[in-house]
């Protein structure tokens, strides 16, 4: 007979099917923690699709809740009937450990339960914190006051949250994200055809546009390139507006959404991987999966992204909304194939060091023991 | 320093209160600003919305836990000064003064001095994830094995 399995609470705004960094981490980690004995039920916010209540992602049950309906609709009705039915779901479940990834407030539903079965609270930063806040009178101090453990995806963002909560230095650290590495071998860097990559949702905020303004101005320079944007998003339109203005639309292709599962593959295909985000990226899962496929990486300097890309070793960084900066980035890589080389290589070296999945999937199978362990004594 | 006959009733052109399970929960719709008060607050927040005066809010606080008289008048002072400057009620002066018991005999409970939560954050941490795809927006589907439970 085996070890009773260990309840973990996971708690995220959204999960599978919908996609984005935590959706797409999430499910491969708690399937990786499910064989280290723990036992998983996921809490997320209902979000725009019409999903059900309850799903199960290969047996894991997902409810589904109306929290952002709630928080946005400032419907008291809608609220506290959602805080009764995560009771419910706690009640039933009996949770020895919640670990909340922490993208937003509907946390709040949390700590209005949090006597129905008390628990040890891990908070996960997955998210740029604001520059201000962390008061007394704020959601995001009581988070990282209660918070039994307080882990953040890089270094950047434990700096922001131990800004602002001093309190939490001796109870949180550095998780830095993972993925499964792909079974794909990285192909060779195309230089014959070189194709720039940038992928994700097609905001402002990811800075696309200006990718697309520092590749107009050396595309003369590089005539076989192609800058490929896979994603789609609001500011789509505008940019292939921008790149028809700046008379480079047929060397620049629109892939629209890519399947997470198919990114490894067009990562192979490319030369090196863009990433000129304006916001500050809390990791930037993009550039760690480029680094697997041995691609290197053009950053800006925002959140975690220097952290995933090593200066000059791994990829280059540039200041944001510096496109002459990045078009000089580009232009260095395109003209250099021994050094892209080398530093895709070394990209996908570190990546296999200091971002292993088995690394990320042991410290997680520790803390949560340690949590639940000194939990068991704490809420007995 | 509010008198003993001052009253108070809610701000309903702003304030969305109920009050459930022995907590009181507010949202300011004009802000989104959220605020919960439990045990001797919550007590203190339903007697001031029912029309209580603040000397039988005072004797009711006392009756039902262990705190001195002085003690309670003090920290219910205080509340009421953080739910006027919050602006969650407002002084009222024409509804007419509620009587009658409160409730039955009760036990007096252990007294902690109330304390109103106060989220004043949450807009900010609306906006500091910008919703992903929603799935509409995503052309393929993933198979891995799932299906919905109900």
């Amino acid at each position: 007979m085996g070890l009773p399995r260990r309840r973990v609470l996971f708690w995220a705004q959204s999960f599978w099917p919908e996609i984005g960094g935590v959706e797409v981490l999430g499910t491969q980690t708690l399937l990786a923690l499910r064989q280290r004995g723990f036992e998983f039920a996921v809490v997320a916010s209902h979000g725009e699709a019409d999903l059900p209540d309850l799903m199960t992602y290969d047996g894991i049950p997902i409810h589904r809740l109306p929290f952002l309906q709630a928080l946005s609709g400032r419907d008291i009705t809608v609220f506290l009937q959602a805080r009764d039915d995560v009771a419910r779901i706690k009640r039933e479940f009996k949770p020895q450990l919640i670990h909340v990834n922490f993208t937003d407030p509907t946390i709040l539903f949390h700590l209005q339960t949090a006597d129905v079965c008390p628990a040890p609270l891990l908070a996960s930063i997955c998210v740029a914190l604001p520059e201000q806040g962390g008061g007394a009178d704020t959601l995001l101090g009581a988070v990282l006051r209660r918070a039994s453990w307080v882990t953040a995806v890089s270094g950047a963002i434990l700096n922001d949250a131990r800004r602002l909560a001093p309190e939490i230095v001796g109870r949180s650290s550095v998780l830095h994200n993972s993925v499964t590495p792909p079974a794909l071998t990285p192909a060779p860097l195309p230089f014959n055809s070189p194709r720039l990559l940038c992928v994700g949702r097609i905001v402002r905020d990811k800075g696309f546009d200006l990718a697309v303004t520092a590749f107009a101005s050396i595309a003369s320079r590089f005539p076989n390139a192609r800058l490929v944007i896979a994603g789609d998003g609001p500011a789509r339109q505008g940019l292939e507006r921008l790149a028809t203005d700046l008379g480079i639309a047929k060397r620049v292709e629109f892939l629209g959404w890519v399947a997470p599962k198919e990114v490894p593959a067009l990562m192979n295909t490319s030369t090196f991987v863009v990433m000129p985000s304006r916001w500050r990226e809390a990791f930037g899962l993009v550039a760690l999966e480029a680094a697997l496929m041995a691609r290197p990486v053009i950053a800006t300097r925002t959140g975690g992204l220097p952290e995933v890309v090593d200066h000059l070793h791994t990829g280059l960084i540039v200041e944001r909304e510096d496109t002459e900066a990045l078009a000089q980035a580009i232009s260095l890589l395109l003209s250099s194939p021994e050094l892209a080389w080398r530093m895709g290589r070394a990209g996908r070296k570190r990546a296999l060091q200091l971002f292993s999945w088995d690394r990320f999937v042991d410290a997680h199978d520790a803390l949560y023991q340690r949590l639940i362990k000194e939990g068991s004594h704490v809420h007995a | 320093m509010f008198t003993p006959d001052s009253r108070f009733r809610l701000n309903e052109a702003e304030i969305a209160a109920k009050t459930m399970d022995g907590e009181a929960i507010m949202i300011n719709l004009s802000n989104g600003i959220y605020y919960s008060i439990v045990e001797a607050g919550e007590l203190v927040w339903r007697l001031l919305i029912e029309g209580r005066t603040v000397e039988q809010i005072a004797r009711e606080v006392v009756r039902r836990y262990d705190v001195m008289t002085t003690q309670a008048e003090e920290d219910i002072q205080t509340l009421l000064a953080q739910l006027v400057e919050e602006r969650l009620v407002l002084a009222s002066d024409h509804s007419a003064p509620v009587s009658g018991a409160v409730s039955a005999d009760v036990e007096r409970s252990l007294y902690a001095r109330p304390q109103l939560n106060i989220y004043r954050d949450m807009g900010d941490l609306l906006a500091l994830d910008p919703p992903m795809p929603s799935l509409p927006e995503i052309p393929w589907k993933e198979k891995s094995g799932s299906q919905p439970s109900e």
